[in-house]
């Protein structure tokens, strides 16, 4: 009956702990819209063609204790959908104390995510099945919303303060990460995934889990900043200019003139992106002033010369 | 044609420093219906661009203004006017009585100031565009491109022209009303129209005031929303929504409003539980007033708040379902012809029913964590909102049609149109709850290519709903010009028919008696 429901109103596999019970909350709730939907329609085309123009009427309307009682009745199913909602709801806002805690930071157009023992992943969440693991969660730029449709949870990341989800996977699989408040051109594709793993599979990735020239030092800090959501390393412009071939070229600007791409010019673009914009691509990229150190930022230059050659 | 409002007196100078109510109400349902159109073509180009996951047509940064602007140009230059400003300002004191409204002059402003405001946003729109959504969630809005200012101060000056709207309407009701006409006389239209001039007084400040502290942060960075200066982006959600919320009921309480009038006349019946209905409407505006938190389940405010913004909005459903009842209890022993308006009124009752019950599923805290901004809230706010005010719009517009103009439009046509705009609507959104349910987010330029084929469902219905108004539009444009003359085709014994149909510029040519606006015993 679950599966059967679950599929004919589309809903996503129950991959929480949380997804069985606010379904079958849900069940109860959209089935009875639709049942009330269905009989008020019945109704009024019942009513349309018994009392239409020269058919007999009757000598009383329906009474108000009727109505009355009909509201009543309506008001006491509301309350209680309330009180089992509002019980569902106040426990996906506790996270139990043996919660594994994971830090994260979205930022336009990406996750991250800081585990206790220090190891870092972007955009893919490992966590072990029947763990309850707790994000504590902040935004560097606009609000974004940590949606994970399989586990039925959702909370809205917010800059300056921290915000907190839990769940617990009850099965191993890989469920989407989605982000649900509106962040800008890239909103559609900030997305990610949840891991869920056997616990056994799991010990054994974090441990593995701890790279040293500085391009790729730099490659490592570019998809840590999440540099690879508007440019590619493959020569297809996206959101922004690909960084294939870019070093040493010259760059046509908007409003006329052009410069070449050197260190001087790619370290402005970091830290004053609307400086000197690269013709035809939107003024889209954030700053990173105060988030690059010198040294990073030399990284990523570094790694972007060592694109030069074709992919 | 007969000496009317339209021809006496004459000129476009008498016309454009008009005070009559019914010239300027007319001259706020063209405008209104422009807006409509530019914002439907905004939808339109938005569901063509999403029949394909990756977004063929359009980028997404274009994607983004599209759906911004949907949103603004449908909420503020259409639905918050709609009904009220188009229809109340040519129909309160025809129900009242009255030769006018309490201060024409004042009416006339608001309309200039209402079209000043309109043409800001276009600016808006022309100087770059707006990708913030119509919500204007900071620190994203006070950061975005500065086109948005342009938006944010055209909404602004719309709101000075609905608090003006309101003024006006609560004086009028108060002042106005025609000799011996006691509250419990008025037709359940102006009730309507008084419980949104309620919200339209009080609501529309605090709206103003965010946007300006919107616009202020976004000139001159001064951080009131901008965590990094010690503001507080949730702050923004909370006045915002304390005004979008009622806003709602700006837009659906004046479309009850024309379903209690429909019902009534359609089924040459007094209106059952004329006092509920009074007391529901205006319960709906005082209670709308504290329902603002169930739009922040998700956004970091306390689970304590969750809760009793839940409580609050499963009582201002219940004011909404005990109208439900007594529709359709005014139906039973009634006389009912099956015309256009009450056609629309099945359709409006349908959407209104299911997107008032899907409204209680996402008033539930736990639901909503799941479907918060996916297409499922999508598909509820249109259903209700959108579908309520639109439906409400189009059943005033085919019932009145005659009162206004003095002729009459074909019913085989508005019927088939009915069935493409009642059909093309529920397909255009009942793939949207489901999209909702599978997780598939608001705002999405792109998206997993398993949420194709309702997409394509959902764009198909919106093809349909288009080409149903724009049949509307054909066949009550020939209706000006061609339509046989009629007087009161409806045989309705409410107020405004008691004058000539279009009426004269004094409304009434003799000082009219007091009647029953339900009174159907004498019409045959």
């Amino acid at each position: 009956m679950n599966e059967l429901l679950r599929r004919a109103l589309m809903l996503p596999p129950q991959a929480s702990t949380f997804a069985r019970g606010i379904d079958t909350l849900h069940y109860i709730v959209i089935g009875a819209a639709m049942v009330v939907c269905f009989i008020v329609f019945v109704l009024l085309l019942y009513f349309a063609i018994r009392f239409r123009e020269g058919q007999p009427r009757p000598k009383r309307g329906i009474p108000h204790s009727v109505e009355i009682g009909l509201a009543g009745f309506t008001l006491t199913v509301f309350i209680v959908w309330w009180v089992v909602g509002f019980a569902q709801y106040r426990d996906m806002r506790e996270p139990p104390a043996d919660a594994m805690r994971v830090y994260t930071v979205a930022k336009q157009w990406m996750w991250a995510f800081v585990y206790p023992n220090g190891a870092a992943a972007e955009d893919d969440l490992r966590v072990p099945v029947g763990q309850p693991v707790e994000l504590v969660m902040t935004s560097r730029d606009v609000i974004h919303s940590f949606y994970v449709p399989a586990f039925r949870v959702k909370q809205d990341v917010v800059p300056g303060r921290t915000t907190n989800v839990w769940f617990t996977a009850n099965q191993p699989g890989r469920f989407e990460i989605l982000c649900a408040e509106y962040c800008g051109a890239g909103h559609s594709r900030m997305r990610g995934a949840v891991i869920a793993m056997p616990p056994g599979e799991y010990a054994a990735w974090l441990a593995g889990h701890r790279a040293t020239d500085l391009a790729s030092t730099g490659e490592k800090l570019a998809a840590e900043q999440g540099c690879f959501r508007c440019h590619t390393v493959d020569g297809t412009p996206h959101l922004g200019p690909s960084w294939r071939g870019l070093y040493g070229s010259t760059i046509p600007l908007e409003g006329g003139g052009s410069v070449v791409a050197d260190d001087a010019y790619l370290t402005e673009s970091m830290m004053n992106p609307p400086a000197k914009l690269h013709r035809g691509y939107p003024p889209l990229m954030p700053t990173y002033l105060g988030r690059l150190s010198g040294p990073e930022a030399a990284a990523i230059v570094e790694y972007i010369r060592s694109l030069r050659g074709g992919p | 044609m007969p000496a009317s409002f339209w021809s006496e007196p004459r000129g476009l100078r008498s016309w454009l420093l008009t005070h009559d109510h019914k010239r300027i109400g007319v001259m706020y349902l063209f405008t209104v219906l422009f807006f409509l159109l530019l914002g439907g073509m905004f939808a339109l180009v938005l569901r063509l661009s999403l029949v394909t996951p990756e977004n063929a047509l359009v980028s997404a940064h274009t994607y983004d203004k599209l759906f911004t602007q949907h949103g603004i140009v449908m909420v503020w230059l259409f639905m918050i006017p709609s009904i009220p400003s188009a229809f109340g300002n040519i129909l309160l004191p025809l129900m009242i009585g009255a030769r006018d409204v309490a201060f024409p002059r004042l009416n006339l402003a608001s309309y200039y100031i209402f079209l000043v405001g309109g043409i800001v946003v276009c600016v808006a729109l022309i100087a770059g565009g707006v990708d913030t959504g119509w919500t204007f969630y900071t620190p994203y809005s006070t950061s975005s491109a500065a086109a948005t200012n342009w938006a944010v101060i055209g909404v602004f000056i719309t709101g000075i022209s609905s608090i003006l709207t309101g003024l006006n309407f609560i004086a009028t009701v108060h002042t106005m009303r025609l000799k011996g006409m006691r509250w419990r006389d008025m037709p359940l239209f102006v009730w309507n129209l008084y419980s949104t001039s309620i919200i339209l007084v009080l609501a529309t400040p605090v709206l103003g005031l965010v946007l300006l502290l919107v616009g202020a942060d976004h000139i001159w960075a001064l951080g009131i929303f901008e965590p990094a200066a010690g503001g507080d982006p949730v702050l923004f959600q909370h006045l915002f929504w304390f005004y979008s919320h009622p806003a709602v009921y700006i837009m659906i309480l004046p479309a009850m409003g024309v379903v209690a009038e429909v019902v009534s006349t359609f089924s040459h019946r007094r209106p059952a539980w004329y006092g509920a209905i009074v007391l529901a409407s205006l319960g709906i505006a005082l209670v709308g007033f504290l329902t603002w938190g169930h739009h922040m389940f998700v956004a970091g405010m306390s689970t304590f708040d969750s809760g009793v913004f839940g409580a609050l909005s499963m009582l201002v459903a219940i004011f909404s379902a005990i109208k439900v009842f007594a529709w359709v209890s005014t139906m039973y022993g009634g006389s009912i012809t099956l015309a256009t308006p009450l056609l629309y009124v099945f359709t409006f009752i349908f959407l209104f029913v299911f997107g008032g019950m899907s409204g209680v599923a996402v008033a539930t805290t736990s639901l909503d964590v799941h479907w918060h901004d996916t297409y499922f809230v999508v598909a509820h706010f249109h259903f209700i909102m959108v579908g309520g005010t639109m439906t409400g719009f189009l059943a005033a517009l085919h019932y009145w049609f005659p009162k206004l103009s003095g002729r009459m439009y074909s019913e085989t046509w508005a019927k088939l149109a009915c069935a493409a705009v009642s059909i093309g609507f529920i397909l255009t959104f009942t793939p949207q709850f489901l999209l909702g349910n599978a997780g598939m987010p608001r705002r999405y330029a792109t998206y997993p290519a398993q949420y194709q084929w309702l997409h394509v469902l959902s764009t198909s219905g919106a093809c349909l709903l288009a080409l149903g108004m724009f049949t509307v539009a054909a066949y009550l444009l020939y209706a000006i010009v061609r339509g046989p003359h009629v007087d009161n085709p409806w045989r309705s014994a409410s107020f405004e028919w008691r004058s000539a149909s279009p009426p004269p510029s004094e409304n009434f040519v003799d000082v009219p008696v007091l009647k029953d606006a339900y009174d159907y015993e004498d019409v045959p």
